[in-house]
């Protein structure tokens, strides 16, 4: 069957490409899927949600070294506002996350990891990385060998947009 | 433990977004299609396959990460919506495969054309966090690892 097709592929290599495609796609999000279930389970394991660890990433990851505002984070996560309030609240409350005020200005609050949340989320990010490291190489192995590459760059149709789900990924 | 840098925390960060942003993207796209999520993710395992003759249930189950009888009954509406059949095995008579009807084989043929470019993009972005910098970060790990013995 497999032989037939690629005999063919030379003449119809659109439809042959296609299929190659399709099992590629269904292997690149099995691969994402899995990997999201695993971190919930690592996240589970730390005592925490996925939401808040992403948030802590949120923080931790912003570029700013003093923080990023519940803003920031707000479009780091793609929740709404107030959303991202309640998260922060309830990260607070753990312990986790402290809010201060901005030494330049008084009315902004910029977001820290208390020195907990900066252990947990050390732990986890190590564990992260080094899953990443796993899977990083697998989907990209999905695409050698196939054809015309679709440029990597090309903003057409970026994916974009504000969620009201704190860090629901499936 | 190894300390991490600010830089690895920027790198994660970046990747996380970018999986939020195309998973909303793709839900909008299966929306757009007609379809929920979970029908556009069950037609490309029914079109991913490599087995000509279809997935099982069970398969189904196994890709999706779901319960089997929630792959029944997402089998069930996609089938109402008269995008794949069910049929018996011809050599096993007791298994049931599922197949793509012609709507349903373009429905999904649409659907991969615009993913193809958007999941090559987030390859590329995992492949960032993990990338050489990463690697050569963890084979210094390792080697010192390896010269200074002791608990991690």
């Amino acid at each position: 069957m497999r032989a037939v097709a690629q005999s063919v592929v030379t003449r119809y290599s659109c439809a042959v490409t296609f299929e190659q495609h399709d099992e590629r796609l269904l292997a690149f999000r099995t691969g994402l899927r899995r990997f999201l279930r695993w971190s919930q389970d690592q996240v589970a394991a730390v005592g925490m949600t996925p939401a808040q660890h992403q948030l802590l990433l949120a923080i931790r990851g912003h570029p700013q070294p003093a923080g990023p505002t519940i803003r920031d984070v707000a479009g780091h996560l793609l929740v709404r506002h107030h959303s991202a309030v309640e998260l922060v609240d309830r990260a607070v409350a753990a312990g986790l996350v402290e809010r201060r005020q901005d030494a330049g200005d008084a009315r902004a609050v910029r977001l820290r990891l208390t020195a907990e949340g900066a252990d947990r989320l050390a732990r986890l990010t190590t564990m992260h990385l080094e899953e990443l490291r796993r899977l990083a190489p697998q989907l990209e192995a999905l695409w050698e060998g196939l054809d015309p590459a679709v440029e990597p760059s090309g903003p057409s149709r970026s994916p974009a947009g504000t969620d009201d789900r704190p860090g629901q990924e499936r | 433990l190894a300390a991490l840098n600010d830089q690895q925390y920027e790198q994660l960060l970046a990747f996380r977004v970018r999986l939020r942003r195309f998973l909303r993207w793709s839900q909008e796209q299966a929306t757009t299609a007609g379809l929920t999520p979970a029908q556009h993710q069950l037609l490309l395992v029914v079109r991913g396959r490599p087995d000509p003759r279809g997935p099982t249930i069970g398969e189904v189950a196994s890709d999706l990460l779901i319960r089997h009888h929630s792959a029944v009954q997402l089998a069930d509406r996609v089938e109402a919506l008269g995008l794949i059949r069910r049929r018996r095995g011809d050599g096993d008579r007791r298994v049931v495969r599922l197949q793509l009807t012609r709507t349903g084989e373009r429905r999904v043929a649409a659907l991969s054309a615009a993913h193809l470019e958007e999941i090559q993009r987030l390859a590329a972005a995992a492949a960032a966090v993990a990338g050489p910098d990463a690697a050569e970060t963890a084979k210094r790990q390792h080697a010192a690892d390896e010269s200074e013995p002791g608990p991690r």
